[in-house]
């Protein structure tokens, strides 16, 4: 019973999560730039932009600048959690990939990682003036959620573990949509699974949108080259021409 | 006239220049600026007088840039509050109120978007902090959306993006036809 209720969950919540995230992508995708906004000091080249993401997306690198206690809390998380998160493949494949392997043992610790971060970020919601200000309840909620799931997987990993054999035979089950294998009747396990899949239910519509959103944003993604090349977007064209001299279309 | 005596005549600094103020509500909800007169905003061919159906408007126009802006779109949906930007602008650093944190300040419209357009603005608004607009809304924009130089600091502060900067000037599109 409890099998057949979580795995239907998790279909939903796995299609819910791609078809949402998909849709807001492709709608990102598709939303014209109608001027070139890049923050200064702007890369003046696609490859210069490919560098500007990358530190950004790897290191953080404007939040380092901008303020260190976020960025600590932060990285620790974001980087604790793709760990982990790297480390649950050893329970969706049949024979563990050589580098899950590896960071298995490191993925176990980044666990605490994860949860320092979190809980760092999440006492300075509480206790930080200015960003108790600007939190709602959903920014609350959303912490609440990770800290459950961070922490009751770090209880199965310290505490008391639940059947991981079976476990891994009932998502290697759903995989392959066999639904024979039941799931460890263990409380732990079960609110782990549900807190996941709530967090999966709500990626699409709420602020986890950043992981998407920081590819598409155009004051980090543009290249500088508001001189050398002229925009205007389609909806732009349209619009009553422009006095003499100014060219209407893209020039090179 | 004797030549400025740079030491003695200038207004001495006051206090840490580093140190962010404690959050004041509304310490600069009075400060604003003059209303255009309805004959200048009639010459540019707005309304010269807030028209009846100004909220069916704005909303409408909301929903109209975020088609055509992949910045507002995606700054809308992105921003997770983390605070990186909050004691960056300087309208903030030298008034305290909280609604001239960046942030803060995009929030004001974000509300309303969220209200309108979001699954959770539109079932869970208290949630997700959405408002209805409401003539004190405009109000809001009108006073914090003007307090703004538009240097883009907190754009720069941004670890997702220009997340806030990118409401400033959305004020000429809403405000001028709307007050």
């Amino acid at each position: 019973m409890i099998s057949t209720v979580y795995a239907v969950l998790f279909y939903l919540a796995t299609f819910l999560m791609v078809a949402g995230v998909g849709m807001k992508v492709f709608k990102y995708a598709t939303t014209p730039v109608p001027l070139n906004i890049v923050v200064s000091p702007a890369p003046r080249t696609k490859r210069g932009v490919f560098f500007r993401m990358f530190r950004e997306v790897i290191f953080f690198e404007s939040l380092f600048k901008s303020n260190k206690w976020i960025w600590l809390f932060g990285y620790l998380f974001h980087w604790g959690m793709l760990i982990v998160l790297l480390r649950h493949f050893r329970y969706f494949t049949l024979n563990t990939w050589w580098w899950v392997e590896i960071i298995s043992p490191i993925g176990k610790l980044m666990a605490f990682a994860m949860l320092a971060g979190l809980l760092g970020l999440w006492a300075r919601r509480i206790f930080q003036e200015r960003i108790r200000y600007i939190s709602n309840p959903s920014d609350h909620l959303m912490l609440a959620l990770l800290v459950g799931i961070a922490g009751s997987g770090t209880m199965m990993s310290y505490v008391t573990h639940t059947d991981v054999i079976n476990v891994k035979a009932y998502f290697l089950g759903l995989l392959r949509f066999d639904l024979s294998h039941t799931l460890p009747a263990d409380p732990i396990l079960l609110a782990h699974l549900g807190m996941v899949v709530i967090l999966m239910i709500i990626f699409p519509i709420s602020k986890l949108l950043h992981v998407p959103g920081v590819f598409f944003s155009p004051s980090r993604t543009m290249v500088d080259n508001a001189r050398e090349k002229r925009r205007v977007s389609k909806w732009a064209r349209n619009l009553p021409p422009l006095p003499e001299g100014i060219p209407a279309k893209e020039e090179g | 006239m004797a030549p400025l005596d740079t030491k003695n005549d200038a207004p001495k600094f006051m206090g840490d220049p580093l140190k962010v103020p404690v959050i004041e509500c509304g310490a600069s909800l009075d400060t604003n600026t003059f209303k255009a007169y309805p004959e200048h905003n009639e010459a540019l061919g707005f309304p010269g007088e807030l028209i009846d159906n100004w909220q069916e408007v704005a909303i409408a126009k909301i929903g109209e840039l975020a088609k055509k802006n992949r910045a507002f779109q995606v700054y809308l949906d992105a921003c997770v509050k983390c605070g990186a930007c909050t004691d960056k602008c300087h309208y903030f650093l030298g008034t305290g109120d909280p609604k001239n944190m960046p942030v803060a300040r995009q929030d004001l419209l974000r509300s309303v978007y969220r209200r309108y357009y979001t699954f959770a603005g539109k079932y869970f608004p208290w949630l997700v902090g959405a408002r209805d607009l409401t003539k004190e809304v405009l109000d809001e924009w009108y006073t914090y959306y003007h307090q703004c130089s538009q240097c883009r600091r907190c754009s720069v502060a941004c670890p997702m993006a220009s997340i806030p900067q990118r409401f400033r000037w959305r004020r000429g599109k809403f405000l001028i036809p709307l007050a």
